[in-house]
């Protein structure tokens, strides 16, 4: 089954374990249509149209036939890239991370996918700066702590801790 | 007969800005009074003016917007009486004596006992759950009582309730049914899917009963009875009224957003009163969101010898923690109690009975104060519809929403701020933080200089803090408009560390107001005091609200990955623009609904609302990055009818089905009825600029005749043609192709819809006569073909 893909994305081979020759066939775009052999590092920046399809085929005769692997789709969100699609193509069923070949798109519509800029702060302390709390005051509308101190439902003006 | 009406004023939905109507201006608001009234409005509608049925406001979509005229069912000012009748005609009056006796000898197979009951469409959910609450033992009307004197069977003289509800009572039961309103409850499907039938009255005047077919062999009404009293002539007559057992017509009906008609009545199934249980701990999204897809980890399932928990709800505060790495979620759970087992209220005992003074019934129930209230055509009861939500402590913080919650408690913020203040002071003191506090749930362990390199911009933030406690101490703002004021202080310094600074500082804000509203509680009270959660006394908190609900299948991939992107674009919209959104994203879990377009329409349903503030900057900017994002077709979410719902019928289609290249699919089905009792769109009254851009419209052209009419002959070659394609929407085209022997083409386009066409078929051979109506609806044609073969002479 091919998986489809609905506007513009680029692709990135970041996985073959090399035990059959992969390539990653894509249909049905505006501009990428074709085969491209799917070494780790393969990478196509621009993929668009309304909708295309990506199929994950693997051959064991050096090429001379190809036949589709399982693919498993696992979208993410990661802070360099945003949403993000792996797709893991294997010949049997494996968990993603056993797969014979793993290419990873990333959508490129700024609209739904605005590029994300790493924090450029930092906000941490040293292991040593946390301290345990103090104990709560004590509360003004009855001595006790922890102090809540709200007013009764529905209109009242009374106070209560709770 | 005349039918209270105001002209020219403005109509508004309860979310928006006050003092910024959605309709400056709507060209007629009516106030129909009972089903005469509304088959009269139907019946009379000036051509091109257009209805559309409106009952608490309580839509944040624009589903609920007229083109012309609203019927209101349930007068938003209260001025008019609402259509609020509880109704026995039907229930019991129309019953089939055969479901009477499987009523009474309820089999095993049939599952959890029930009831059931019938009232008009303006009636709100917190009067039918007192009603409900009340029971009807005490009404000689009643099928309680009607199965008391028949069978002598008491087992119907309890209280009943909602077998599940949103979180809000104040919509009116049709108007929650109608667009799709769910709650957690994971173990069933929404409330829609409780209706045993619905009344609707239709463009033109005709009203229709609609139930489920009779597959069982025990049909729920007597059609017979029900044509002999809805047929009468102060209702039109018998051939105005239909009764349709029909699932497909039932399944299109329950979920119908306002398109079919305005709904007249509805009957719902009902359960024996119950508890319910309501539990919440705090944890993290990052902690909890990789259970979701599984529905045997302990969100779903009991742990050990626990009891199963019926109810799942999973609320994230979308400003992140722990140096952006985590963010705070409460995890709601419910289970169903036996009101036996419920805790009793410390408030005096309502005075109409119930048996135990269970906790929540005095507080959302309360007494019957006006036995036959003018204005809601019902009872008035003390409490219903009023107050704070219940808590065991009086406080309405019940953290089912956020926002109601919080406007519930007028020292909220002022708390929280006052606790910040101090703890930032103490960090300046010592360079170290509390466990536990604020300032240190949105900082990380970790090496380098981190915050301490900001101590100067947070110095200068402790003035600003100061400044606005007294600002909030003396300001009659809206909390959206405080949180902004206090927003725009924190971040909205161009400074880089400045706002770094102010960043902190609204994070630890954030965690601490969420913390506060999602405290941990384990309690118990009667059902709808737990699930209503809404603030009925606050009047100026939680307006001019964005809310969006997304509906994806809890074991979909994309529903993770929607809500990390979301909340990646808050961080992001933080330290870019110095905005940040006041709300939450909260998950609720249900299963799918039989209703055709229900966006509960997955196996295991989980609906994600985001929710903010819209006169905080940055509110409003997430809301509609949710609304981008779901409509992607990359991620496919649904759109709850009734919240922001902005999608084309192209969207619609390619969710819902009946695209031009596959005309199949509920869509497809949901149209087919609405083509059924619209004359096949040619009934457009209940159309709107809503529907017609989502394409809840017929899209399918139909020719109903075409036919020769004259036929060519030895003396007369000349042949006439007759079509009807009058039941079609507006803007149906007609044309026809003649196609001679000798391969010659006629043409004529734009013809009338209906009418007739001479030619001669003066050649020797077969022509060939070709009659297409077509329809184009958002740049999408649809054609309806029919062929004839005329020998010629």
């Amino acid at each position: 089954m091919p998986t489809t893909f609905y506007g513009k994305w680029s692709l990135d081979v970041t996985g073959n374990i090399l035990e059959f020759a992969q390539r990653v066939r894509i249909q049905g775009s505006l501009n990428a249509d074709g085969d491209l052999a799917a070494s780790v590092g393969a990478q196509i920046a621009e993929i668009d149209g309304a909708a295309w399809q990506v199929f994950l085929e693997r051959s064991g005769d050096g090429g001379a036939t190809w036949q589709e692997n399982l693919v498993q789709r696992i979208p993410t969100v990661t802070p360099q890239n945003g949403w993000t699609v792996t797709l893991y193509g294997d010949d049997s069923v494996v968990p993603p991370q056993d797969s014979d070949v793993t290419v990873q798109f990333v959508y490129l519509d700024p609209l739904v996918n605005p590029h994300p800029s790493p924090p450029p702060y930092n906000f941490t302390l040293p292991p040593g700066s946390f301290w345990p709390q103090r104990p709560p005051p004590l509360c003004e509308c009855c001595c006790k702590a922890p102090c809540c101190c709200r007013p009764r439902a529905p209109k009242g003006k009374r106070l209560v801790c709770c | 007969m005349t039918i209270p009406q105001s002209q020219l004023a403005p109509w508004t939905r309860k979310h928006d800005k006050p003092g910024v109507p959605l309709v400056a201006q709507a060209p007629v608001i009516l106030f129909p009074q009972s089903l005469e009234d509304l088959i009269q409005l139907c019946a009379t509608r000036p051509a091109g003016q257009r209805l559309h049925a409106a009952g608490s406001h309580w839509a944040l979509s624009t589903a609920a917007v007229s083109d012309h005229a609203f019927i209101e069912t349930h007068d938003f000012n209260e001025v008019f009486p609402a259509m609020g009748r509880t109704l026995f005609d039907v229930v019991p009056g129309c019953l089939s004596d055969a479901f009477l006796v499987s009523l009474n000898a309820p089999s095993l197979a049939a599952g959890t006992p029930g009831y059931f009951v019938h009232f008009e469409s303006g009636k709100r959910i917190y009067q039918l759950y007192a009603e409900l609450d009340v029971g009807d033992s005490q009404n000689p009307q009643s099928l309680c009582v009607l199965m008391q004197n028949r069978f002598g069977n008491n087992a119907f003289t309890g209280s009943w309730g909602f077998a599940t509800l949103g979180g809000a009572g104040g919509q009116t039961v049709v108007g929650a049914l109608s667009t799709g309103t769910h709650g957690g409850d994971f173990d069933r499907p929404p409330v829609a899917d409780e209706v045993m039938a619905l009344h609707v009255v239709a463009d033109g005047g005709k009203h229709f009963w609609i139930e489920r077919s009779h597959r069982d062999g025990t049909p729920f009404t007597d059609e017979a009875k029900l044509r002999a009293f809805y047929g009468q002539a102060r209702f039109g007559g018998p051939k105005n009224f239909e009764v349709i057992y029909n699932d497909a017509v039932w399944r299109a009906a329950i979920m119908q957003v306002g398109r079919f008609g305005v709904v007249y009545s509805a009957v719902l199934r009902v359960v024996p009163q119950y508890g319910l249980r309501e539990q919440l701990v705090l944890s993290d999204w990052e902690s909890v969101r990789g259970k979701i897809a599984d529905p045997t980890s302990d969100l779903f399932t009991p742990l050990g010898q626990e009891t199963p928990h019926r109810f799942l709800q999973i609320a994230i505060n979308p400003i992140p923690s722990t140096n952006g790495t985590t963010h705070l979620a409460g995890i709601m759970k419910r289970w169903t109690l036996p009101v036996d087992q419920v805790q009793l209220s410390p408030m005096p005992p309502v005075g109409w009975g119930g048996g135990r003074n269970v906790a929540g019934r005095p507080e959302r129930v309360g007494d019957i104060v006006v036995p036959l209230d003018p204005t809601l055509n019902a009872p008035r009861f003390s409490m219903a519809g009023t107050g704070v939500p219940w808590s065991p402590d009086d406080s309405g913080i019940t953290s089912f929403s956020l926002l109601d919650s919080a406007c519930a408690d007028g020292n909220f913020m002022d708390g929280v701020v006052s606790g910040i203040y101090t703890e930032i002071e103490n960090f300046l003191g010592n360079n170290a933080v509390a466990i536990g506090g604020g300032l240190a749930g949105a900082i990380a362990a970790g090496l380098g200089p981190g915050i301490l390199a900001l101590a100067p911009f947070l110095l200068a933030l402790l003035a600003f803090l100061a400044l606005f406690l007294n600002a909030l101490r003396n300001s009659g703002s809206t909390m959206g408009q405080a949180l902004n004021n206090l927003r725009n202080g924190l971040l909205g310094s161009s400074d880089p560390s400045q706002r770094a600074a102010g960043i902190l500082v609204w994070r630890a804000i954030a965690a601490e107001a969420f913390k506060s509203q999602q405290s941990p509680h384990d309690y118990n009270a009667i059902s709808y005091a737990i699930m209503d959660g809404h603030n009925y006394d606050d009047i100026s908190c939680t307006v001019n609200v964005r809310s969006v609900e997304v509906f994806f299948d809890a074991a979909d991939p994309n529903l993770i990955a929607f809500v990390d992107r979301l909340l990646q674009f808050e961080i992001d919209q933080e330290f870019q623009s110095g905005k940040s959104v006041v709300g939450y994203i909260s998950l609720r879990f249900c299963q799918p609904s039989q209703g055709l377009i229900a966006p509960e329409a997955f196996p295991r349903t989980v609906a994600v609302e985001c929710s903010g503030l819209a006169d905080e900057a940055g509110s409003t900017e997430f809301v509609d990055f949710a609304v981008a994002l779901a409509q992607d077709p990359n991620i496919k979410g649904v759109l709850h009818w009734g919240q922001q719902n902005n999608s084309s019928q192209a969207e619609i289609e390619f969710r819902f089905g009946d695209l031009p290249a596959s005309p199949d699919g509920p869509l497809h089905d949901w149209r087919a009825v609405l083509g059924a009792l619209t004359d096949n769109g040619r009934l457009d009254g209940f159309s709107s600029q809503f529907t017609r851009r989502a394409g809840l419209e017929v899209v399918q052209p139909l020719i109903d005749a075409f036919s020769v009419a004259s036929a060519p002959s030895a003396g007369n070659p000349n042949c006439t043609l007759a079509w009807d394609c009058r039941n079609n929407p507006a803007g149906t085209i007609v044309s026809l192709e003649i196609v001679s022997p000798a391969a010659g083409v006629t043409s004529a386009p734009g013809l009338a819809l209906q009418g007739t066409h001479t030619f001669s078929a003066s050649q020797p051979g077969t022509y060939v006569a070709v009659l297409r109506a077509s329809l184009t609806r958002n740049g999408e044609t649809r054609h309806a073909t029919q062929a004839l073969q005329i020998a010629g002479v």
